[in-house]
Parts: structure tokens; sequence; C-alpha cells
């Protein structure tokens, strides 16, 4: 079981005494503050999607370019395996 | 409330849905009756100021979404309301506090006994003490903000045959502890 505070009071709230905290001027300024910032993340966040989506389609040329380099590099004789192979040949203790 | 102040109502937050500053009216309608019942669960002006004004901040945040369900604009206002309370409360963890007016108290107590004392005022608030903390909203929705069974149901977020159990329960717990005769009738 939750452990209450029961208090009695006295007094009852005047209309004059909230009347203090009644403004609705200050209110609809704290929510066009609010309305701004909403608004700015949300820009924030569509450029980020926007940011994200030109780096994936960067990402995904670069791949493809890269890729259309490597089957040219299989036409070189000259690679790492014949070399030692040759190596391997040439050496006079064997 | 009639239906046709009720359709007012929402006449009025349609129109705020496109212009928020139309919603000063019912700001300025129901600042008071807010801020009353955060008080009277916080017992601190600041507190309930700031609790309050977040309150209303909310509404207009939400006023979009907003859909008449069957009860009074006021019941959403309250909902929210008891909502940010709830939210310090979660925060802070600390017990919920119940700041009650004496006046109120002795009204009801009269209700239902002419002869009442100072004794008899400081047992109820050792007996409500003893109630769990959904029993007092609810007799707090009820009694102090004097609202129908329909509301609190919407305010709590629980049925309204759940809302008369818990009325009738706690009621019922009140009656076994000392024998106070608070005249009920139920009414809606």
């Amino acid at each position: 079981m939750a452990r209450n505070e029961i208090r009695l009071r006295k007094q009852s709230m005047t209309s004059g005494r909230i009347a203090r905290y009644r403004n609705y001027e200050d209110l609809m300024a704290r929510h066009e503050h609010d309305l701004r910032i909403r608004k700015l993340s949300r820009l924030i966040v569509y450029i980020l999607i926007i940011v994200i989506l030109i780096c994936s389609f960067l990402a995904l040329v670069l791949i493809k370019q890269q890729e259309k380099k490597l089957p040219e590099r299989g036409k070189v004789p000259y690679t790492a395996t014949s070399q030692r192979t040759f190596c391997q040949d040439q050496s006079p203790l064997t | 409330m009639t239906d046709d102040e009720i359709q007012q109502e929402y006449r009025i937050l349609e129109r705020s849905k496109k212009d928020p500053r139309v919603f000063g009216e019912l700001y300025e309608k129901y600042f008071d009756r807010i801020f009353n019942f955060i008080y009277r669960q916080t017992d601190d002006e600041d507190l309930t100021a700031d609790l309050c004004s977040q309150a209303f901040l909310s509404v207009l945040k939400n006023v979009d979404r907003y859909q008449f369900r069957g009860v009074p604009f006021s019941a959403w206002l309250y909902k929210i309301a008891g909502n940010e309370v709830n939210k310090y409360y979660r925060k802070r963890k600390n017990s919920k506090i119940f700041s009650i007016e004496e006046v109120k108290v002795r009204e009801l107590i009269e209700q239902a006994n002419e002869d009442w004392d100072e004794e008899m005022i400081q047992q109820l608030l050792r007996y409500l003490n003893e109630l769990p903390t959904d029993m007092l909203e609810v007799l707090h929705l009820r009694f102090f903000e004097e609202k129908d069974f329909k509301e609190i149901s919407f305010i709590l977020d629980i049925s309204e045959s759940g809302a008369k159990m818990r009325t009738y329960r706690a009621l019922d717990r009140l009656r076994k502890k000392f024998n106070l005769q608070i005249r009920y009738d139920g009414k809606e």
C-alpha cells in the first residue's frame, strides 16, 4: 500500500491569490517557443536523413567503382603468388 | 454541465486547433479549478503554479489530438493535470500529499452528522491516511472536485463501475473505522 500524507488546511486558496499565477500571455509565449523548437528539431532530423541518404548513395557508387576495377587487376600477370613461384624456381639451392 | 455548454467548449477547442489564442477563453475558465485540483495534491503554491502551467502547455500541445468522448473538456484537462502530478511524484519518489480544506471537511461531516468536533476531524484524517492512493484519488475527485462517475472513470482511466466500486469501498472502510454516517446517495 502506498503511503500518503493527509494535510488539513485552515484556509482555501482565494481567487485573488490564484490570479497571481494566471498568465495566458506567458503560456502562449512558452507554447510558441516549444513549437519553434519542435519545428527546428524536425528540420534537423530531415536534414540528417537526407545526409545519411546522400552518404549511402555515395558509398554505393564507390563500391561499384571498386568492383569494376577489381577484374582489371586480375589481368595483371605479375602477382604476389606468381612472384613467389618464380623466385622458388630460380633458387640455386633447389 | 449542459450539452450546449459541452458543445460550445468543443467548438472553441476546434477553433483553437487553428489558432491557439482562442484557447484563452477555456484557460481563464478552468485555471482556478485546475490550480485548486493540483494544490490539493501538492500543498505547495509554487510547485502548483509550475505543474498547472505545464498541464495547460500540454493541453495546447495535444489539442490537435483531442476527440470528444462523451465527457466535458474539463475531464480531459483534469486527466492531463493529474498525469503531471503523478509524473512529479514518480520522479521524486515522495509520498503523495492530499491537502484538504477544513471547511470542506466540515461541510461533508455536517451533511452526515450534526454533531461534530475537532476530535472527529482528526480521526477522519487518521483514517483517510490509512486508505490506499487509488481510493483517495476517487474520494478527492468525487467529494472535493465534485465530479460524476463518468468523468472520474475518464480521468483515472478506469471503468465507470470500477470508479463506483472504489468509492463505495472507500466509504465502507471509513464507516467501519468509526461509525461515521456519510450520507451518500450515489447520485451521478
